[in-house]
């Protein structure tokens, strides 16, 4: 299966990336790569690669998945990324 | 019958100039947000909570069990459209509540729970009664709170409810360490809370979709649950009357459309109606109003509705394209959505003749063989009896299935029922939070020997308070559903069903102090419903049937809808 690129943006609150986390495994997906960079008090910037365990899975029904949390800002799949980098 | 008074009745808490304490302000908020109810149960890390109950103003429900404080809660919620509140004490109490808490999230129920926690500074030492139910309740929960100054109880509490009520309703956990609950405050932080706003549908999907309308042949309405939780039933009724689009129904759907509309043709799925699910099968176009393609509604997936377009519209885009692809997704705010549906004469004569006859063709007939009480039968002219006002609180079984095909509601209120979780025992604590909620209803629990069993300690706190709920309980001496299955696809091999040594529930019930009759005979059945439909108090109606009676029709697993088998 295909690692796929996720950035997301949030709040940071109690139990915020245990929830973040918890509900992308449960959704059927494996993190294979996390990078937390330290913020400093603002909103948290999470990088992930993940990678669906089942080759149906739709990584954009994940992203309204994560959307719906209480506290995420943003969430960018691997083509807004690359949009945002090539500045678009 | 009234409430039994207690010699023990705590009396007001006198008055003090003092700050408030954190479980003062958990109160106080709960009042701010309209709390009139909860359910609960004490214990050690709660009991600044309990302490600061007596004079509160909050009528609090002491249940026997913790988790059907959460299911009463819930029924609460389902019956008045506010969130319901259940409380419990660390530990056990929390770990008790997380199936409550469970059905809530599955069923997208708005229910807040707050559950006392072991003083901040031993949390994580393995206190006593020490449970992380803040982790535990993740998977289950639509947000969760973990209160750490007490300060903030005002607007965690405020949030709490904005968050369980707003957009997809769901559960809220608010964990409360006991020496945060007997802080004193002097300057509670309060801020506005502003509920999450639900976009308007899209103008572009709505056009989409009114063509996609105009040009279908075989439209199905398929209804869900979020149609009421969108309050946006009358919305969809005025929009049926115009269009009458031949409608189903999933398990949680029922009531939206009354069952006696002459558009509406029951529920789909493994236990639904043949003429909905024939017609779903046979559909060209499925209009999806606030539903989520659950397996129990579709059976299996590839061969659902396989010549359809799919007009989806939901509150949540994360339901949109999760099991099957929208040809025109309508997310946001579905009452708004469906009012912008404008459809102007639908050219489906032809559909609409061929769904009546399909009416007609599969009646149900109430005859069974022998001369036992026959359980659809039973509840069919119960429900008519009762009226507009019935309500039936459903444990999980076969019973379940019966009370779904076979009873009339006129409303979505009236058939409370565990949907998504499926949880035994919701049956009693259910129908207590909704004859708590809505006092002139006829609330009716629907149980089953099986399921009765796992929360049959709510006796008393009908008892305790006088809660006139009618409980019907069809004893089979034996778990229904699992030994049809066994039956049908296990060769017989009957594991584990047998309930032979069940009680007298009869006498149980008496012994609860609750009057109780037990009735197995075709030509009681009329007396039965009679003497439960005029007995002012709790009454317990146990119903022997024969333990060889199956739910029909049935989907198997694994087959299409339109594989189903018939008595």
């Amino acid at each position: 299966m295909s690692l796929q690129t996720l950035h997301i943006e949030f709040e940071p609150s109690e139990g915020a990336l245990l929830r973040l986390i918890g509900l992308i495994e449960r959704r059927g997906y494996d993190v294979a790569r996390l990078h937390l960079p330290s913020s400093a008090g603002g909103d948290v910037n999470l990088d992930l690669g993940v990678r669906p365990r089942d080759a149906n899975r739709d990584i954009r029904i994940l992203q309204r998945q994560i959307r719906r949390l209480v506290g995420v800002r943003r969430v960018l799949g691997e083509l807004e990324i690359q949009q945002q980098k090539n500045g678009g | 019958m009234n409430a039994i008074p207690s010699p023990l009745q705590a009396e007001d808490t006198p008055t003090t100039a003092q700050a408030p304490t954190g479980a003062e302000l958990v109160v106080s908020s709960l009042r701010d947000q309209g709390v009139e109810m909860v359910f609960g149960y004490p214990g050690g890390t709660i009991m600044p909570l309990y302490d600061a109950l007596p004079g509160s103003g909050l009528k609090h429900i002491l249940v026997r069990h913790e988790q059907a404080a959460a299911f009463a809660a819930d029924s609460y919620a389902r019956a008045t459209g506010k969130a319901g509140v259940c409380i419990a004490t660390s530990g056990p109490g929390a770990t008790n509540l997380l199936t409550g808490i469970a059905n809530a999230y599955m069923d997208s129920i708005p229910l807040v729970a707050i559950t006392g926690q072991v003083p901040t500074g031993v949390m994580g030492t393995d206190a006593f009664q020490e449970i992380d139910i803040f982790g535990m309740s993740l998977p289950v929960v639509k947000h969760s709170f973990l209160v750490r100054d007490a300060a903030d109880i005002p607007n965690i509490i405020a949030e709490a409810f904005a968050i369980a009520t707003s957009g997809r309703p769901g559960p809220v956990l608010v964990d409360l360490p006991k020496d945060i609950a007997q802080s004193r405050v002097e300057a509670p932080r309060k801020v506005e809370v502003t509920p999450k706003k639900i976009q308007n549908p899209d103008p572009i999907a709505i056009a989409r979709a009114e063509t996609m309308l105009e040009c279908a042949r075989r439209p199905v309405l398929y209804i869900g649950a979020g149609v009421n939780k969108a309050n946006a039933v009358n919305a969809l009724r005025r929009f049926n009357a115009k269009a009458k689009i031949p409608a189903v129904s999933t398990l949680t759907g029922l009531g939206t459309l009354p069952t006696d509309d002459e558009n509406f043709y029951g529920m789909l799925g493994m236990h639904g109606s043949k003429p909905a699910n024939l017609l779903v099968q046979e559909a060209d176009l499925l209009l999806v109003c606030g539903a989520r393609f659950d397996d129990r509604a579709t059976g299996k997936v590839d061969s659902f509705a396989p010549d359809a377009k799919i007009i989806h519209l939901d509150c949540d885009p994360a339901e949109i394209g999760k099991i099957r692809t929208a040809d025109a997704a309508v997310p946001g705010n579905l009452k708004k959505a469906i009012e912008s549906l404008a459809v102007s004469a639908l050219d489906i004569a032809d559909w609409r003749s061929k769904a009546s006859q399909l009416r007609k063709q599969h009646k149900f007939s109430f005859d069974a063989p022998g001369s036992g009480i026959f359980a659809p039968a039973f509840l069919d002219q119960l429900s008519r009896a009762a009226g507009d006002k019935f309500v039936a609180a459903c444990d999980v079984g076969q019973h379940q299935m019966w009370v779904a095909q076979h009873c009339r509601f006129s409303r979505p209120e009236a058939h409370l029922t565990s949907g998504g979780l499926g949880a035994m025992g919701y049956g009693i604590p259910a129908g207590i939070g909704a004859k708590l909620a809505n006092p002139e209803d006829c609330v009716v629990t629907v149980t089953g020997d099986g399921s009765v069993m796992m929360n049959i300690q709510e006796l008393a706190t009908m008892r305790r308070y006088g809660i006139a709920l009618k409980i019907v309980l069809f004893d089979n001496s034996t778990l229904g559903l699992v030994r049809q299955w066994q039956e049908l696809f296990y060769d017989g091999n009957f594991s584990e069903v047998d309930l032979y040594d069940n009680p007298d529930f009869a006498e149980v019930a008496r012994s609860f102090g609750i009057e109780a009759f037990t009735v197995s005979r075709r030509e009681q059945t009329g007396p039965a419903i009679e003497r439960l439909l005029n007995t002012p108090g709790p009454v317990l109606a146990h119903v022997c049937i024969d333990s060889r009676e199956n739910v029909w029709p049935l989907v198997p697993p694994g087959k299409s809808n339109a594989e189903m088998m018939e008595r």
